[in-house]
C-alpha cells in the first residue's frame, strides 16, 4: 500500500469535516456519521417517550383521574411503551454505539455492507415516520404488545403501527446482518476472536438475535395486519382462532429483544470497567461465552410472559424452570466486573460513574427478575407495577443508563472534545438518585397489588405515587441537564487528545474524531484489549514502517 | 396428543436428517469451539491464528496488505462450477420424489402416517436442494452453522408452543378449543370420519362394589372405557372426587349412593356413565 | 480518500473497504445466508400456525386438503424444481463465461416463475369461484369444521410464497440486464450467486407447503 507516505505528512480532516452539506449527511455511508445521525433521531424519540412518560406519571400523582381521562392515558403509556422500546432502546445501543465503534474497535475501514448499513437508517426513519402517524391519527391504545383479540377489534390506526414495528424489524435485522458479516469477514491481521474487545462480542450476541428472532415478529404483525384487514382467523376465537398463539408469537421475538436491549450494555460495561479501572478485564472469556449463552438461553424462556394468559400449567412450569438458568450466565459477567475493579486504580470518571449506578440498578432489576419467574410468585405479581418496577431497573436503569455511560465513554472520540467531567458526575449521581426515587416505590405499591395500565388508583397507594412523581420530574431535569453538557462538550469542550482514558483497544488509536477512513495504517494485532497489568501497550495500530 | 406427538416427531426427523446431511461436522466445530472458549485456548489452537499474546508479525517486515489475515480464508475460495451430470442428476431424483410423494398420498393412508411420509420426502428434497443447488455441501462452514442455528431455533419455536398447545387443553378442558370442537359437533359440522368419534368415550363397564353398604363399609368404583383420552374421572353423589367412598352415619339408609364415571375422547368430547349402592341397615354384629 | 486506496491491482469493482475480491465475495456471500435465516424464520411463523391448528381441528385439515387440488400442485411443483435447475445452469454457465446461455436461462427461469403464477390464479380462481374465502368470508360450505382457519392459512402461505415468487422475477430480471450488459461476469458472479440462492429458498418453502396443505390423506 504505497499510497500511505502521502497521507502521513498532511493530516486528513476528521469524518465530521470531511465533506459539507445536509446531503453528505443524510446520503452518507460513512458507519460513523450513520451512528450520528442514529444518536440525533433516537435522541429525538427519548424526549418524546420521556414527555409520554411524564403525562403517565403526573396523571398518576393523584389517586383520581384528573388529568387525563382513560381513553388518554391508555394513549399515553402505550405511545410511551412503543416509543422506548421500538424507537429508542432496540436501536439506540446497537445502532448508535455499535455502529461508531464496530468497525474502529475491530480496525476495520467500514461495516462490510456500508450501502445497506444507510439504508437499515432509512427504513428505520420510515417505520418511525409510520409510528407516528399513529400516533397523531387516533386512538392507538393496544399497549406496546398489541395482544388479541383487543388489537384485533379495536377501532384506530393500529395497522399503521403494525406496519411501522414491520418495517422498523427490518432495519434491525439488517443491522444486525451488516455487524455479524462485519465481524466474521472484516478482521485485520493478528485480530482473532479471543482478541476481539467484549463489546464486540455483546453486538455480535445481539445481531444473532436480532436476526433469528425478529422476522418472527414481522410475521406476527403481517398476521395481525391480514387479520384486522380480511379477518383470516388466525387469532380469532370465535372462529376458532387462538389469541393465547398471538402471545406465544409474540414473545418468541419479544422476550430475546429484552436482551438485544441489554446485551449491548453489557459490551458496554465490560469496556468502561476494564478502562476506568485501568486493570485487564477479569474473565474474558467467560464473559464473552456468557454473551452467547444469554443469547441462546434467552430463546427459550418466552412463555414466563404468560403464566396467567391462560397457558398450559405444564408449559408453564417448564418455562419458569427454564427462566431462572438466565441468572447463570448473567452472574457470571456481574463477579467479573466485580473482579476485574478489585485492585484496580479506579477512576471516578463519569462512564465510571454510570458503571456503579448499572451494577447497583441491574442487580436489583435482575434479581427481581428472577422473583417475576417463579410460577408461583408471578401469579400474584403478575401486571402490578412490580413487574413495571422490574423491567425498568432492567430496561432504563440497565440498558438506557449504560448506553448514556457509553456515550460519556465515547464522547471524547465521537467529536473530539471533552464535556465538563466535574458536571458529568454530579449529574450522574443525580439521575441515580432520582431514578430510585421513581421506581423503587413502585415494588412496594406493586407487591401490594396495585394494577398497571389503570388511570386510578386505591388512595392508600397515593403517597408511594407521589414519591414516583417527583422522582421522574427530578429524573426527567437531570436528563435534560445531561443533554445539554453533552451537546455543549461536543461544540464548545476542550479538545481531547486521541486517548484521554489511557485505553489499550483500537478505536482510542487513530485520530480524535477519526479521519473519514478510520485508520491511516492496516491495522496489525499484537495483544488483548485489556493489557493494562503486563509491560505489553495493547492492541496497537502498528505502521508499516518499510512500506514508507 | 398423538397427533401432536406425530407432528414433532416429523419435524425432529426433518432436523435430524438436515443434521445428518450436512452439518454434522459442523456441530462438531461448534462444539470444540465452545469447549474451547471453556477450557482454554491452548488445547485448541485451530481457532486462532497465532499464539496469543505474541506479536503476530515483526513490524520492520510487514506483511502484503492487501491480504486480510485474519479473514477466514476457508469460505474465500471461488468454487468450481458442478457438473452438467450431477446438476441434471440432482434435479431427476427431485422429480421421482415429487412423483412418490404424490403417490404416497393417493394409497389413503390414515392422516398422521400419510403426513409423516409426505414431511420425509420433503425432507430429503430439501436437502437435495441445500446440499447441491445451494452448493452447502463443499461450501464454507459458515453457512451451515447459520443453517444449523435457523434450525435449532425454528425447533426450539415449535416445540416449545406446542408444549403449551399440547398439553393445555387437557388443563383447560372446559374452556376455549375443547368447546370450539364440541360446538362443531353439536351442529354436525364435523366431517364424516370424525362423527363416529364425537359421542365421548364409550364405558364399557362401570362397577361399584359391594353393592350394599352400611356406616363403615368402603365403597370402590370401577370402569373401563375405550377412546378415551386422558384419566377416567369417578365423582360420587355428595360430589367428591375419587375411586372409594367411606359410608358414614350421614348417608341415611335406603338412598343410593352413585358413582359418575366421565372422560373426554379424542375430540375432547365428554361422555359419562352412572352405577350405584343402596346403602341398608347395618347388620346385627351377632 | 488518501490513506486507504485499495491496491492498484484490484479489479474496479471491489469496494474501497475491501482488501480482496475474494473478501468482498465471501462477505456478501455470508450476508445472503444470514438473510435466508431470517426469511425462514419469518416463513416459520406460518408453519407454525399451521402445526397448531392442524393439530386443534384434524378434521378440517382432512376434508379442506380435499377441496385442494392435488394435480395442480403437483404440477406446480414440478414446474418450480424446474425453474431451480435453469438457475443453477444459469450460473454454472455464467462462472464458465457463456454469457449469452446464461441469459437464455436466467429467462427461462423467469419464464417458469410465470407459470407458477399463472397456474397459482387459476386455482385461487376456482376457489373463489366456490366462494371459498379466508376467514370470516367463507362461504363455500363444502369443507366441515373449521375451514375459514385453514383457508386462512392457505391463502396467507401461499399468497406471501406468490410475493416472493414476484419479486424474485424481478431481480432475475434485472439479472439478466446486467450479465447481458457486462457488469456482473463470470470473475464477478456473487450477485448472480446470492440471486439463485434467494430463488431456491424459494423452491424450498414450496416443497414443504406442497405436502402440508395438498396432501394432508
Amino acid at each position: 500500500m504505497s499510497t500511505e507516505t502521502e497521507a502521513v505528512d498532511a493530516p486528513e480532516p476528521s469524518y465530521l469535516a470531511a465533506t459539507r452539506g445536509w446531503k453528505s449527511w443524510l446520503f452518507s455511508v460513512d458507519h460513523k456519521r450513520i451512528a450520528i445521525m442514529y444518536l440525533v433521531a433516537t435522541t429525538l424519540f427519548m424526549i418524546a417517550g420521556g414527555v409520554m412518560a411524564g403525562l403517565v406519571r403526573i396523571e398518576l400523582f393523584t389517586a383520581a383521574g384528573d388529568l387525563l381521562d382513560a381513553d388518554q392515558y391508555n394513549r399515553a403509556f402505550t405511545l410511551h411503551g412503543s416509543i422506548m422500546v421500538f424507537l429508542v432502546i432496540i436501536p439506540a445501543a446497537p445502532a448508535v454505539l455499535g455502529n461508531f465503534v464496530l468497525p474502529l474497535m475491530l480496525g476495520a475501514r467500514d461495516v462490510a455492507f456500508p450501502k445497506l448499513n444507510l439504508a437499515s437508517f432509512h427504513i428505520y426513519m420510515a417505520g418511525a415516520a409510520l409510528l407516528l402517524v399513529a400516533m397523531v391519527l387516533g386512538s392507538f391504545d393496544t399497549g406496546w404488545t398489541f395482544y388479541t383479540p383487543y388489537s384485533s377489534t379495536t377501532v384506530g390506526p393500529v395497522a399503521w403501527a403494525l406496519t411501522g414495528v414491520f418495517i422498523l424489524g427490518f432495519s434491525s435485522i439488517l443491522t444486525g446482518l451488516n455487524f455479524i458479516v462485519t465481524i466474521h469477514k472484516m478482521r485485520p491481521p493478528g485480530m482473532t476472536w479471543l482478541r476481539l474487545p467484549l463489546m464486540l462480542w455483546s453486538i455480535y450476541a445481539t445481531s444473532a438475535v436480532q436476526i433469528l428472532a425478529t422476522p418472527v415478529l414481522a410475521i406476527t404483525v403481517l398476521l395481525l395486519v391480514i387479520e384486522r384487514a380480511v379477518g383470516i382467523g388466525i387469532f380469532d376465537p370465535t372462529l376458532g382462532g387462538d389469541p393465547v398463539l398471538f402471545q406465544h408469537f409474540f414473545w418468541f421475538y419479544s422476550h430475546p429483544a429484552v436482551y438485544i436491549m441489554i446485551l449491548p450494555a453489557f459490551g458496554i460495561v465490560s469496556e468502561m470497567v476494564a478502562v476506568h479501572s485501568q486493570r485487564s478485564i477479569f474473565g474474558y472469556k467467560g464473559i464473552a461465552g456468557s454473551s452467547l449463552a444469554i443469547a441462546i438461553v434467552g430463546s427459550l424462556v418466552w412463555g414466563h410472559h404468560m403464566f396467567t394468559s391462560g397457558q398450559s400449567i405444564y408449559s408453564s412450569v417448564l418455562f419458569s424452570f427454564l427462566t431462572f438458568f438466565i441468572a447463570v450466565p448473567t452472574a457470571i459477567k456481574v463477579f467479573s466486573w466485580v473482579a476485574t475493579m478489585y485492585k484496580g486504580r479506579i477512576q471516578f470518571t463519569p462512564p465510571m460513574m454510570y458503571v456503579f449506578s448499572f451494577l447497583a440498578l441491574f442487580m436489583i432489576g435482575g434479581l427481581t427478575g428472577v422473583v417475576l419467574g417463579a410460577l408461583s410468585i408471578d401469579v400474584h405479581l403478575h401486571d402490578t407495577y412490580y413487574v413495571v418496577a422490574h423491567f425498568h431497573y432492567v430496561m432504563m436503569g440497565g440498558a438506557i443508563l449504560t448506553y448514556i455511560g457509553g456515550l460519556h465513554h465515547w464522547w471524547p472520540k465521537m467529536f473530539g472534545r471533552m464535556y465538563p467531567m466535574r458536571l458529568a458526575n454530579i449529574t450522574s449521581a443525580l439521575v441515580f438518585i432520582s431514578f430510585n426515587l421513581t421506581f423503587l416505590p413502585m415494588f412496594v405499591v406493586g407487591s401490594r397489588g396495585m394494577p398497571r395500565r389503570y388511570y386510578e388508583y386505591l388512595a392508600s397507594f397515593e403517597s408511594l405515587n407521589q414519591i414516583a412523581t417527583v422522582g421522574a420530574i427530578c429524573l426527567g431535569v437531570s436528563l435534560f441537564v445531561t443533554l445539554g453538557y453533552l451537546i455543549y462538550g461536543a461544540i464548545w469542550g476542550e479538545p481531547a487528545s486521541e486517548n484521554p482514558w489511557n485505553a489499550k483497544s483500537l478505536e482510542w488509536q487513530t485520530a480524535s474524531p477519526p479521519i473519514e477512513h478510520n485508520f491511516h495504517y492496516q491495522p496489525v494485532v499484537t495483544g488483548t484489549p485489556y493489557d493494562y497489568d503486563g509491560a505489553e501497550p495493547g492492541q496497537k495500530v502498528k505502521v508499516a514502517e518499510a512500506s514508507k | 396428543m398423538t397427533i401432536l406427538l406425530n407432528v414433532l416427531v416429523c419435524f425432529g426427523l426433518v432436523a435430524v436428517g438436515i443434521c445428518f446431511f450436512i452439518l454434522l461436522p459442523t456441530v462438531g466445530q461448534t462444539l470444540v469451539g465452545v469447549f474451547s472458549v471453556v477450557l482454554g485456548e491452548q488445547s485448541f489452537s485451530f481457532l486462532k491464528r497465532e499464539e496469543s499474546g505474541t506479536v503476530v508479525r515483526r513490524v520492520d517486515n510487514p506483511p502484503p496488505l492487501a491480504v486480510a489475515e485474519a479473514v477466514d480464508h476457508e469460505d474465500d475460495h471461488h468454487h468450481e462450477p458442478a457438473s452438467l451430470q450431477t446438476y441434471v442428476g440432482v434435479y431427476g431424483a427431485l422429480l421421482l420424489l415429487t412423483v412418490a410423494t404424490v403417490g404416497v398420498s393417493e394409497l389413503g393412508m390414515v392422516q398422521r402416517h400419510a403426513i409423516f411420509w409426505a414431511l420425509v420426502v420433503a425432507s430429503a428434497k430439501a436437502s437435495l436442494v441445500i446440499a447441491w443447488f445451494m452448493h452447502v455441501k463443499g461450501g464454507p462452514s459458515s453457512t451451515k452453522m447459520i443453517l444449523s442455528t435457523t434450525a435449532f431455533f425454528m425447533i426450539v419455536f415449535f416445540a416449545m408452543t406446542m408444549s403449551d398447545l399440547g398439553t393445555r387443553t387437557f388443563a383447560f378442558a372446559e374452556e376455549g378449543n375443547a368447546t370450539v370442537l364440541r360446538e362443531a359437533n353439536r351442529e354436525g359440522r364435523l366431517p364424516a370420519g370424525w362423527s363416529e368419534h364425537s359421542g365421548g368415550p364409550t364405558f364399557t363397564s362401570v362397577d361399584v362394589s359391594p353393592k350394599t353398604a352400611y356406616v363403615g363399609t368402603t365403597l370402590t368404583c370401577s370402569a373401563t372405557a375405550t377412546d378415551i383420552n386422558g384419566d377416567i374421572t369417578y365423582r360420587w353423589s355428595d360430589g367428591t372426587e375419587g375411586t372409594t367412598y367411606n359410608v358414614t352415619r350421614f348417608d341415611p339408609v335406603g338412598t343410593d349412593i352413585t358413582c359418575t364415571v366421565s372422560g373426554l375422547d379424542e375430540l375432547l368430547v365428554e361422555g359419562s356413565k352412572m352405577a350405584s349402592a343402596k346403602v341398608v341397615p347395618r347388620p346385627d354384629p351377632t | 480518500m488518501g490513506a486507504t486506496h485499495h491496491a492498484t491491482d484490484q479489479p474496479e469493482w471491489v469496494a474501497s473497504f475491501f482488501e480482496s475480491a475474494e473478501q468482498q465475495r465471501s462477505a456478501a456471500s455470508m450476508g445472503m445466508w444470514l438473510f435466508l435465516a431470517q426469511e425462514i424464520l419469518f416463513f416459520s411463523g406460518l408453519f407454525m400456525a399451521y402445526i397448531a391448528y392442524r393439530f386443534l381441528y384434524p378434521g378440517t385439515w382432512l376434508s379442506g386438503a380435499e377441496v385442494l387440488n392435488k394435480w395442480m400442485g403437483a404440477a406446480n411443483t414440478v414446474v418450480l424444481l424446474t425453474s431451480s435447475l435453469t438457475m443453477v445452469l444459469a450460473i454454472r454457465d455464467l462462472q464458465l463465461n457463456k454469457t449469452a446461455s446464461s441469459v437464455r436461462w436466467i429467462w427461462a427461469t423467469v419464464g417458469l416463475a410465470g407459470v407458477f403464477l399463472v397456474v397459482k390464479a387459476f386455482e385461487y380462481a376456482h376457489k373463489f369461484h366456490m366462494g371459498i374465502f379466508p376467514g370470516g368470508h367463507y362461504e363455500g360450505g363444502a369443507v366441515e369444521g373449521m375451514a375459514g382457519i385453514f383457508f386462512g392459512i392457505y391463502y396467507t402461505a401461499t399468497g406471501l410464497h406468490a410475493l416472493h415468487v414476484i419479486i424474485g422475477m424481478g431481480l432475475l430480471g434485472w439479472l439478466a440486464v446486467k450479465v447481458k450488459n457486462g457488469s456482473v461476469t463470470g470473475e464477478n458472479d456473487v450477485l448472480a450467486e446470492n440471486l439463485g440462492l434467494y430463488w431456491h429458498l424459494v423452491d424450498l418453502v414450496w416443497i414443504f407447503l406442497f405436502p402440508m396443505l395438498y396432501l394432508v390423506k
